[in-house]
């Protein structure tokens, strides 16, 4: 091989080696503004707080894509809330809102001993914004995000198991 | 600069364990060579790995050295690489897990993890595995794929990571799977306990197995393995391990596993760990694991690191065989190692 085309694979491979150390970027963030109203059962307890959660609904390509992407959380007492993420911009598509409500204060929903507190979900279809507004209504004991979504596709419907049906 | 020298660590190691002959096999134990089986082991490739954990994985990199990682990770989860792994740390042989994890350590499909035992004949059992992520919709197909999984050649086992799969331990939507485990006498190893990849859920319901108690009570035919045993590996805490130890007392059906309990992360947790199940009365309930291969030399350290806990606890040999191999082989009803007339 030429000195010259060699001194020319070398350039190239330093350049390529020089763009990759330099090609790393920390993600872009976003703010989203949640605010919201809450139903729940007329005997459920409305003490407490509300842990609202953010999820994007879908995310990644073939194999590897999967709902419920986690965003970003805050905390607000029972009732109308609102509250402002901060998520990285291009992670996933859609908006999905979770909720529950601590009535024991201890931070989890749900133990083996205390089966009571409610959850909810709703899907954002007016999504990318900087703020949006939904009313969940908690109406699920000790359900996670994944218990509702993604729900029941139309032609499924009759084959969902029956414990999916709810307390 | 100190992640450039462990990578040249790690190569030179390489190097060497490719140079060097593999160890006699066992553990040596007053004067007695005891087998050894590593029952958690993983598998995988780099395209089927998601973004976040590969950057946790390329953090440990050197800015222009990453793109090394990949071809190291499709390398270094090979079957033939794991076994020469389990070789020079004198194993016998590992269990090696599919893995359906799309939001956190990715994916290793049944089809793939069969065909790296095939690759070694004799020395990985495998267990397989189904996705979660979807279950109002693919229920069916998933315990469908699940129910052929176990039945491809060298399945022996379930394998489930409620952190890693998003889904909590009380969630009885998914009894369909110990339901599977009892009626074909597969044993389903389930992760408990925390990790420190992204994407993991760290609440109670995906760690604590307390809340697993449910369904090993409806499914007495199913074996439980409580993987990690309850090991908070992100908070380096035992804070399940009560819990673990709890159920594997009460119910014949629930075992424990030990894996990356050795690891350097877990040194100070090592000898309280040991006791405790000790203690507790559930030596007859431990099977060992690593949750390698991690990185060359990974299987071997932890496994020294839990024979020499073993010793400082005052483990008798007949308990550190039953630890080491003993209790995999009857579980996984399978006839004894003999050493000595190749692994």
């Amino acid at each position: 091989m030429k000195s010259r085309t060699l001194r020319v694979i070398c350039a190239a491979a330093i350049a390529a080696f020089l763009a990759a150390a330099c090609s790393e970027k920390p993600p872009e963030m976003r703010s989203l503004k949640i605010s919201g109203t809450v139903q729940m059962p007329g005997d459920a307890a409305r003490s407490g707080e509300l842990h609202v959660m953010a999820y994007h609904a879908w995310t990644g390509v073939g194999e590897l894509r999967h709902p419920l992407l986690f965003m970003g959380e805050f905390t607000a007492p029972v009732g109308d809330f609102s509250g402002t993420i901060e998520y990285p911009a291009g992670a996933g598509e859609g908006l999905v809102i979770y909720a529950w409500a601590d009535t024991d204060g201890d931070g989890v929903l749900c133990t083996p001993q205390n089966d009571t507190e409610l959850a909810g979900l709703t899907e954002v279809r007016d999504f990318p914004a900087d703020e949006v507004s939904v009313e969940l209504s908690l109406d699920a004991n000790c359900k996670s995000a994944n218990w509702f979504f993604p729900s029941v596709s139309p032609s499924r419907r009759s084959s969902r198991p029956d414990d999916a049906a709810g307390r | 600069m100190q992640a450039t020298v462990r990578i040249l660590i790690t190569l030179t190691i390489i190097l060497l364990a490719a140079c060097g002959r593999a160890p006699e096999p066992g553990v040596l134990v007053d004067g007695r060579r005891i087998p050894v089986i590593d029952m958690h082991l993983h598998t995988g490739t780099w395209a089927m790995t998601p973004p976040g954990f590969r950057q946790r994985l390329t953090d440990r990199v050197p800015t222009g050295f990453k793109w090394v990682m990949g071809p190291f990770v499709d390398y270094n989860l090979r079957g033939k690489t794991i076994v020469g792994q389990l070789d020079s740390a004198g194993i016998s042989a590992g269990g090696l897990f599919a893995l359906y994890s799309p939001a956190t350590t990715g994916i290793a499909s049944n089809e793939f993890v069969a065909g790296e035992i095939a690759s070694v004949p004799g020395r990985l059992y495998g267990f397989a595995s189904l996705r979660v992520d979807d279950w109002n919709n693919d229920s069916a197909a998933e315990l469908a794929r699940l129910e052929a999984g176990v039945k491809l050649p060298g399945m022996h086992g379930i394998k489930l990571a409620h952190a890693h799969q998003q889904f909590r331990f009380d969630d009885r939507r998914f009894d369909g799977i110990y339901e599977i485990c009892g009626r074909l006498r597969k044993p389903v190893y389930l992760h408990t306990g925390t990790s420190p990849n992204p994407g993991t859920r760290y609440e109670p319901p995906y760690a604590d197995p307390a809340y697993l108690e449910g369904s090993i009570q409806a499914f007495p035919d199913c074996i439980f393995i409580l993987g990690h045993s309850g090991y908070d590996s992100l908070g380096r805490a035992l804070t399940y391990t009560d819990s673990a130890i709890a159920l594997a007392q009460k119910y014949s059906n629930v075992f424990l596993e030990p894996g990356a309990l050795g690891a350097e992360r877990a040194d100070a947790l090592l000898g309280d760990f040991l006791h405790r199940i000790k203690a507790g009365g559930v030596i007859d309930k431990l099977i060992y694991g690593s949750d390698g291969v991690q990185f060359p030399g990974y299987v071997k350290s932890h496994l020294r690191a839990f024979v020499a806990g073993m010793r400082e606890q005052g483990y008798t040999a007949d308990e550190m065989e039953q630890v080491l191999s003993g209790n995999f082989l009857r579980v996984f009803s399978l006839p004894p190692i003999q050493l000595g007339s190749g692994q």
